[in-house]
């Protein structure tokens, strides 16, 4: 169970920092929204595989919640892109 | 269900899902512009993530039996990953129009930019009531 | 009952198009040419609000087309969704795609396909 946890934390791990990349070099911030939810998802599966890891009981607990909180970023991040206005 | 078995069905799932992230990632390199990058976001969220909780359900299936409270949150979270991602990339895309971010010019055709073939603009002033 | 019974079957189209589509965005990513945006017109035969919500959520789940802007149909227009999509060939394909979706949508809704939009007529209520 390990070894394959290990895996996907490294392919996830690689997720964010290509990420990372992109959001430095973007030149707009639109692209810089949506990468940067791509990285909060990546950063919730890692968290995921952490739980895994370590026999956590409440790993299904930890992504049903930021499944459902995962919107307020979104939304957050599209009110700031238009500054206030809907 | 026994250690292997979990083992395998956590590894196929898991390393899927991962690579759908990761590929996701990847694309974001290859397309121009905010919209494109929107557009290419969704196998993360509609398929990498439900992918990612259905390992974590397995894995709680195998370390605590079966449960139908769990089972019950595993498929809530994925209907609310689909249904909450794709409320959201409207609203993302949405306000990526409206705040004008840069739209890739090999964009073609453009129908929020060009008109159908066939319309005709109104003279602004000759029609008003 | 022949609701249930669509209904199921639009849930199932919509899974396939989801798996199809992420194994295109995947499996582009290894060619040279990876993408063709375009942004196209589609006016909606969806009437109530729930059908435009439904069919706008469910262009945007779909890995390769995304509601970039909506119109708010007239007593005379139709709403028009505006769509962008990254892997199709040409305009008309994208809209034959979409339209397929969308008589598959107003199945389950109403419970009958209905027929295509001819241009004068206006069939909101």
């Amino acid at each position: 169970m390990t070894v394959v946890v290990s895996i996907c934390a490294l392919i996830l791990a690689a997720a964010i920092i290509i990420g990372l990349v992109r959001v430095l070099t973007a030149r707009d911030q639109g692209s810089r929204a949506v990468v940067s939810d791509l990285i909060y998802f990546s950063s919730i599966a890692i968290v995921t595989m952490l739980g895994i890891a370590v026999s956590s009981s409440v790993v299904l607990d930890v992504v049903f919640l930021s499944s459902m909180v995962g919107i307020l970023a979104t939304i957050a991040l599209a009110r700031i892109l238009t500054r206030g206005h809907r | 269900m026994n250690e292997t078995l979990a083992t395998v069905l956590v590894g196929i799932f898991g390393i899927t899902g991962s690579l759908l992230l990761l590929s996701s990632a990847l694309a974001m390199f290859r397309v121009r512009d905010s919209l494109s990058r929107i557009n290419v976001f969704s196998p993360a969220t509609g398929l990498g993530m439900p992918l990612i909780v259905v390992a974590a359900y397995v894995f709680d299936l195998h370390a605590s039996g079966f449960d139908w409270v769990s089972l019950l949150m595993a498929v809530v979270a994925v209907l609310c990953l689909i249904i909450v991602s794709s409320v959201a990339s409207n609203t993302l895309a949405r306000s990526a129009v409206l705040s004008g971010q840069p739209v890739f010019r090999k964009t073609s055709p453009n129908r929020l930019a060009q008109p159908p073939v066939g319309a005709e603009d109104v003279e602004p002033g000759t029609d008003r009531p | 009952m022949i609701r249930i019974i669509r209904g199921v079957s639009y849930v199932g189209f919509i899974l396939r198009a989801v798996v199809t589509g992420s194994f295109t965005v995947v499996t582009r990513l290894f060619r040279a040419d990876y993408a063709q945006p375009m942004i196209v017109e589609l006016p909606l035969r969806c009437a109530t609000d729930l059908e435009v919500t439904l069919f706008a959520s469910s262009i945007t789940i779909t890995p390769g087309t995304l509601v970039a802007a909506i119109a708010a149909g007239t007593s005379t227009q139709p709403p028009v969704l505006f769509v962008h999509a990254l892997f199709e060939e040409s305009e008309e394909e994208a809209l034959a795609g979409l339209i397929d979706m969308e008589s598959r949508l107003l199945a389950m809704t109403r419970g009958r396909a209905p027929g295509l939009r001819t241009e004068s007529e206006g069939d909101r209520p």
